[in-house]
């Protein structure tokens, strides 16, 4: 209480009562050239500035203050102001980052004080070329952090993104990002990647426990780019991109397939050969070019500084009339006042995105379309000119599929963040961080009578969905030292709501096509009474209290510890509530008196941390019994509604729960090598599923429990150094290693006593390709072993167990071939300087990953081919195989992967000190080397297949391109 | 100032006390259990949905009809050389041929919707039992489940023969595996311990639901095959119960056969149990899209631009026709025309002319094949919509051939007047005169399953027959005999004994 009253005493004393002068001064580097942007605050409050283009600046300050000029790459400078009107500086490149500020959750630290496993990017070190989305300026980046295009190049997809390995089998399995700290449930494609400072990345438990249930995935933080003080300054960034079609050779050109007829069924030949030459990849694609374009301004003075952004992003998709098209403006502004101890911070960004959409299975349409029909059928009015042909479902001219449809959609977003920070005492800040989120998505599809087979005339659809987020933290941040001890404190509440709304509707059998979907009324269907209308409303609540302390001594020994309890709705009413605490322990040993005599080391930290998170990503209302409206019934002449209950409730339904050891080692030798070494060990409590339940006594197929424990560990390995240093030449150089294995410890529930269900894949007749079982590694391929033909041409599969009788369907007839998760994974950066000339390439490499290739499965034997469609050459491998398709040991191919993800080369201008032009060439996905017999390895994601998914055309989704990039930077 | 400060601090304080740890569910879209079963009405709509299953599966090539009437020698399924073809991966041949893999979809479909029927009338049983509604029909309303449940376990005993069957809804132990003879039993006492409490008359209000005559007709199917079933003859049961429903006054044969299959069939005198179906309830009976060609829909103005030209009579079965049997008309043969008497034309140019053969199972000709008329086709559906015709899962005219048949088999597999008087019945009613009248000599066993085959072609009961007869072993088209006897139980889904290890996969599989 005592301590209480001194605060307020404190509180009290006037600040302005100190005497204030403005001073100038002008900062330059080690080799006397003048540095602009460099920031200049005084310790302790939210004065601050920056140096103009010339390098200087002018500051109001009082005698005794400490000054803190701070710039990336150069070591922080701490200097007190002892009199006089200038103060020039000088300051030392950091080759180390010691000061570098990491971004570790509801506050930052500098690199020399982090503990946990955390990897911070900057933005001078992001990828450059045709980004789809910010992650792509990380890929192969950050050790243990995969981020995959599973959709091809897809302009309306966004990346999926894994870290250290697979931590759920049915929660989500993204790792959290947040954009200044607001949890972003948006697009990532709609912020500009322009407007981003840095990329942090808490990858172990110590370092993500503090987002508590959300935080098993790992957490991204993203943060922008803060306004600069000063005169306005232009950031304009733009370029024009050539996107190709990755060939698919692997299907049979026309005249391959007449050849192929005349051999294999010559009878035949007046069905199979339609009398045309068709290559239909390339009828259905095109070479597009994409712009984007992104303009940035920023300054203001003393106590009110902004930076507004728009980006304009116009992205063509390889299939005609398929793009996206993004406009993002956004503003950022910050006001200081109050003597400088208030800071308000107000952020707004909207963004519209238009996208139109590829009609679905237009690249499987391409591929398996047989050769020799031809695109046109004049004479055909039915079909309005296409050719078409007769077959079962899923085999339809794609040019008639895009030119007889329309499906499209707008999308509204709009986020606005309220930040206020004020400064109680020295150090010691009260933090109130609220937020609001809304996105609106309307999309509507048309297809015409003429669409392959339809069987309307016309069909029309919208589909409208609301969401709103809504945040409010308020948080008390306390920094203070003690001689050499240090100590960094914080504690906060967070209250998180989500509300979405969902409207549909649909209707068919319009008199003319020329509505589309924006007269949904005028279709006939809706007055014969089959017009459908859905809509649903849901929420969920998330609530936390949290705390975390830092301390470090002389910042040798550092010790930091974090607990966060919260709770979610989503959970069973006993299980609402989980505490998640994480503690993680620093050593840094070259500050140790026995290691100062060994120069070439500059840095070497150990740090070992433990956390607990949870993931509480799960479908909402799992744990409540639920009446939803059943199948009509028949009653006394109509049809009523009738009730049913809607799931089997889970009251007992609890968190997954993460449980990491993380070990770490950073070093820093001879002032140009940095890296680090991280060792983990993950175990996964509680694990959620869906699984087979007996019917009766249940009601439904399935439960929603938690059912099981697994474990990943692994080991992480960055280098990043400076090659060669010479005057007019340099080579940076960064390679990462990652490698995670999992295993399965703990399956089933013991108290209902029944075996966790296999992973489901479907042919016509269901079975299942992948098993999870104790003591395995989950992704493991269990597949029956092919042996070769009888002499009917059906397969002949291993009797493993010996018994006499070949059971597919069982494990015991069914050995392992292969495991769709990676071995490990590699990533090579290389930035080459030449003068006013730099050269940069990527690599990434995945090895010793299986893949299930359902294109082959589908398409690698005689059935397809004798209903007139094209098949895979690779059947002439084995055409004596007359058998149906099925799933066996043939189809589990290696997936090991190198690609060639990006190659820069960009020529820089700098004049007049901010002045900066920048121009580069670049090319991204150019060469990828594997033997995996698909378009593209990258293309199936090393996912959690819990759905029962249709093999053949449905799973060939979007073709993969190779990118060209023209572009320019322009700061003035 | 200050005032405003404490204001704020004030309402800072009520809200965070308020909602500041507030975890509860807010339900929208869907209703909490408990605010259901309170009045009768509900009750009744809660008892309707126990009834989804039939609908969704119960005519599904995709599940009973595979199973029921693929199966047989009633129908086959090729692949075509030309158009449209029904391939599904050889799934179909699989399902003519005999190979039964346990994991086809059909299997697991056709065991769903028997359990899944099961479980949600014990779940409504118990819920209706314990709901504070009081009224007058709960009884009534309980015996109607119990019967509807008792008569998806006959369908799986037949099918699938060593079932579990639990009927309590809070035992929520791993359900038994029960013999053949056990599952009977329970299912007996079931249907017995129901149809006093049940309505003996069918009404508007009834129609489609499980009243006393679907009772009884339950029973008196699983009476006749309980020698084959469980070696105990139960033929005298069968025709009391055959006896019951003739004596009942409800039901009598219909002067037209195909009263009982047209669009609008609810007036029906003759269909004791249906599923009815209406294009407004979507996907459902789609036998238009399972037998008809591509190029023949415009005859019936179909707005679908495609169908299967999948399922058509076993040109054997066809030929058990009579020419002057009115039931020949059950598959359309012959030259077609369209909508305005004109050739209708096939993808070949020429006239679609359904002939009486299939070349190959692996390929015949776009109009090979006779198709399936016997359910008229309503005019003007489109995309996957159900007929509107409702299906007869019993009909009168099987509970005369019922006992004319248990009273042969305890007369030792001979006729006597009142089987033939019986069989009489309905094949007079087929020819519109006696001409073709069986006597006692004419009237064999051979001869009544093929006078069964005739009058109940396509309905499902063709499996259960052979069986009895011990002829579903035979060789027929390109299906090969077999001997051992396991094929006349079909294998249990695999996905179903992983969720219950108390369950042994059927000898054989």
């Amino acid at each position: 209480m005592k301590r209480f009253l001194f605060l307020c005493l404190i509180l009290m004393v006037p600040l302005a009562g100190f005497a204030q002068r403005t001073i100038t001064g002008v900062v330059v580097d080690e080799n006397n050239i003048t540095l602009p942007g460099v920031n200049v605050t005084i310790k302790g409050t939210f004065t601050g500035t920056a140096t103009d283009r010339n390098g200087s600046y002018t500051i109001d300050v009082s005698e005794g203050s400490v000054l803190v000029f701070s710039f990336i790459g150069y070591k922080t400078l701490e200097v007190t102001y002892t009199g006089g009107p200038t103060l020039n500086v000088v300051m030392e490149p950091d080759m180390i980052g010691m000061d570098e500020v990491v971004v570790i959750g509801y506050g930052t630290t500098t690199r020399r004080e982090v503990t946990g496993s955390v990897t911070s990017v900057k933005s001078d070190r992001f990828i450059t070329g045709d980004l789809q989305t910010p992650m792509s300026a990380i890929q192969g980046i950050v050790p243990g952090l995969s981020i995959v295009s599973t959709d091809g190049s897809n302009p309306n997809a966004e990346h999926t993104i894994r870290l250290r390995g697979l931590n759920s089998f049915s929660g989500g399995k993204s790792p959290l990002i947040l954009v200044d700290g607001k949890v972003w449930n948006l697009p990532l494609s709609i912020i500009d990647t322009e407007s981003i400072a840095s990329i942090d990345v808490l990858k172990d438990g110590s370092a993500a426990a503090i987002y508590g249930t959300r935080a098993t995935n790992g957490v991204i933080l993203i943060t922008l780019k803060e306004p600069v003080k000063g005169d306005v300054q232009f950031q304009f960034s733009s370029f024009v991109s050539l996107q190709q079609v990755n060939n698919d050779d692997r299907w049979f050109s026309a005249d391959e397939y007449r050849d192929l007829v005349a051999q294999y069924d010559p009878g035949r030949a007046s069905f199979l050969d339609r009398g045309a030459s068709t290559n239909w990849l390339d009828e259905t694609t095109r070479s597009p070019l994409n712009q984007s374009y992104s303009l940035s301004m920023t300054g203001g003075n003393n106590s009110l500084n902004y930076r507004s952004n728009i980006m304009l992003k116009d992205n063509q998709g390889l299939f005609f009339d398929n793009y996206s098209r993004i406009v993002t403006p956004s503003i950022f502004v910050s006001q200081t006042g109050l003597n400088n101890r208030l800071n308000v911070d107000y952020k707004l960004l909207y963004s519209n995105a238009r996208r139109r959409y590829q009609p679905g299975g237009m690249l499987g349409q391409s591929l398996i379309r047989n050769p020799t029909e031809p695109v046109y059928d004049p004479d055909n009015e039915s079909s309005n000119g296409f050719y078409t042909s007769f077959d079962t479902s899923g085999y339809t001219n794609p040019m008639a599929m895009t030119e007889e449809s329309n499906s499209d959609g707008t999308e509204n977003y709009i986020t606005g963040d309220f930040n206020a920070s004020f400064l109680i005492l020295d150090g010691f800040t009260a933090n109130f961080h609220g937020s609001y989120t809304a996105s609106q998505t309307n999309n509507g599809s048309y297809l015409t009578k003429h669409y392959p087979r339809v069987g309307y005339t016309g069909d029309a659809s919208r589909t409208s969905n609301a969401s709103h987020y809504f945040s409010l933290e308020p948080t008390l941040q306390y920094r203070f030292s003690f001689g050499d001890h240090n100590f960094q404190t914080m504690a906060g509440y967070s209250f998180y709501e989500y509300v979405g709304s969902s409207l549909y509707g649909r209707n068919y059998n319009f008199d003319t096509d020329n509505f589309l979907y924006n007269n949904l009324g005028a279709g006939q269907a809706l007055v014969d009474g089959f017009a459908s209308l859905s809509s649903g409303k849901e929420s969920n609540r998330l609530i936390a209290f949290y705390g975390r302390a830092m301390y470090n001594y002389k910042f040798k020994y550092l010790l930091s510890a974090s607990l966060r309890y919260e709770g979610s709705s989503r959970f069973g009413a006993n299980n609402k509530w989980g505490v998640f605490p994480a503690v993680s322990l620093g050593w840094r040993l070259n500050e140790e008196a026995f290691m100062q005599n060994i120069t070439w080391v500059n840095n070497l930290m150990i740090r070992a941390g433990y956390g607990v998170t949870g993931n509480q990503d799960i479908p909402n209302y799992q744990s409540v019994p639920r009446m939803t409206v059943g199948p009509k019934m028949f009653y006394d002449g109509r049809w009523i509604n009738s009730y049913q209950s809607a799931n089997n409730p889970n009251p007992d339904l609890k968190w997954e729960k993460k449980a990491e050891t993380n070990i770490g080692i950073d070093f820093g030798l001879f002032n140009r090598l940095n890296g680090s070494v991280e060792l983990y060990n993950r175990t996964i409590t509680d694990l959620l599923w869906w699984y087979n339940v007996p019917v009766p006594p249940n009601v439904f197929n399935s439960v929603y429990a938690n059912v099981g424990e697994m474990r990943n560990r692994g080991v992480e390995l960055m280098l990043d150094g400076s090659v060669l240093q010479r005057t007019d030449f340099s080579w940076n150089s960064t390679l990462i290693y990652s490698m995670n294995r999992n295993e399965v410890t703990k399956l089933a529930d013991p108290s209902r006593g029944y075996e966790l269900d296999f992973i489901r894949m479907t042919a016509a007749a269901t079975t299942w390709a992948q098993m999870i079982r104790v003591g395995e590694s989950i992704g493991n391929f269990w597949a029956p072993i092919y042996l070769g033909v009888d002499e009917q041409g059906r397969a002949i599969y291993e009797d493993v167990d010996g018994d006499g009788t070949v059971r597919r369907e069982t494990v015991e007839d069914r050995r392992i071939v292969g495991n769709e998760y990676p071995d490990f994974e590699i990533g090579w950066q290389n930035i080459f300087r030449y003068r006013s000339f730099d050269l940069s390439f990527s690599l990434r490499g995945v090895f010793g990953h299986s893949l299930l290739n359902r294109d082959r499965i589908a398409y690698e034997n005689w059935e397809p081919f004798k209903a007139g469609r094209n098949v895979l050459k690779s059947i002439l491998d084995r055409p004596e195989y007359t058998g149906p398709y099925a799933y066996d040991s043939r189809f589990v191919d290696e997936a090991t992967y190198v690609k060639l993800s990006n190659v820069t080369l960009g020529y820089n201008l700098r004049w007049g000190g901010q002045n900066m032009l920048r121009l580069y060439l670049s090319g991204n996905n150019l060469l990828t080397i594997t033997k995996f017999e698909g378009t593209d390895p990258e293309k199936v994601i090393p996912g959690f297949n819990t759905n029962t998914e249709s093999f053949g055309s449905d799973n060939l989704w979007y073709p993969y391109s190779r990118t060209f990039v023209l572009g320019i930077n322009f700061n003035f | 100032m200050k005032k405003i400060k404490i204001l704020l601090i004030g309402l800072l304080a009520v809200l965070s006390v308020h909602s500041c740890t507030d975890l509860d569910e807010t339900l929208y879209s869907t209703i909490g259990a408990e605010e259901w079963y309170r009045t009768e009405e509900e009750c009744l709509r809660a008892m309707g949905s126990a009834y989804g299953s039939l609908r969704y599966r119960g005519t599904s090539l995709w599940g009973w009809l595979a199973t029921e009437v693929l199966t047989t020698d009633e129908a086959v399924i090729p692949l075509r050389n030309i158009g449209a073809s029904l391939s599904n991966e050889g799934i179909w041949i699989m399902a003519q041929k005999h190979d039964f893999e346990p994991n086809l979809d059909y299997f697991w479909a056709s065991w769903e919707v028997c359990f899944n029927t099961i479980a949600r009338c014990n779940q409504v049983i118990y819920l209706i039992e314990s709901s504070p509604a009081q009224f007058e029909g709960k009884p009534k309303m309980i015996a109607e489940l119990r019967t509807l449940r008792a008569f998806v376990a006959y369908k799986a005993m037949d099918l699938f023969g060593n079932i579990p069957l639990p009927l309590d809804f809070l035992d929520t132990s791993l359900p038994v595996q029960l013999t053949r003879a056990q599952a009977f039993e329970i299912i007996e006492r079931e249907l017995l311990e129901s149809a006093p409490l049940l309505d003996p008359i069918l009404t508007s209000k009834t129609y489609g639901r499980c009243i006393q005559p679907v009772a009884h007709t339950i029973l008196a199917k699983m009476y006749l095959n309980a020698e084959k079933w469980i070696g105990v003859p139960k033929y005298d049961q069968a025709i009391a119960m055959c006896d019951n429903i003739i004596n009942g006054g409800s039901y009598s044969l219909e002067t037209n056969y195909f009263r009982n299959f047209s669009a609008n069939n609810q007036g029906s005198r003759e269909n004791i149990f249906v599923i009815p179906y209406d294009r407004l309830t979507g996907f459902g009976f789609q036998m238009h899209m399972y037998t008809l060609p591509t190029t023949l829909l415009p005859k019936f103005n179909y707005q679908s631009t495609w169908s299967w030209n999948g399922i058509v009579a076993m040109p054997t079965f066809y030929d058990l026709y009579h020419p002057e049997d009115s039931r020949i008309k059950s598959f359309e043969f012959g030259p077609q025309v369209d909508r305005n008497g004109n050739p209708a034309i096939g993808l070949d140019g020429t006239q679609l002319d359904f002939t009486n053969t299939v070349s190959s199972i692996l390929g015949a000709a776009e109009d090979e094949g006779v198709r399936c008329f016997k359910w008229e086709f309503p005019e003007g559906l489109s995309g996957w919509q159900s007929m509107d015709n409702d299906w007869s899962v019993f009909r009168y005219s099987d509970i005369l051939l019922i006992k004319a048949e248990a009273i042969m088999r305890k007369n030792g597999g001979v006729a006597n007047q009142t089987a033939v008087d019986l069989v009489n019945q309905v094949r007079q009613r087929a020819f519109g005169n006696s001409d073709h009248n069986y006597t006692t000599a004419t009237l064999t066993m051979e001869e009544l399953l093929n006078e069964r085959g005739r009058e109940l072609a396509w309905e499902g009961h063709r499996r259960q027959d052979l069986i009895r007869f011990g002829k579903f072993g035979d060789a027929w088209f390109e299906k090969p005999a077999w001997t051992s006897n396991h094929k006349e139980l079909y294998p249990i889904p695999p996905r179903v004994l992983a969720a219950n290890p108390n369950l042994q996969q059927n000898t054989g599989y």
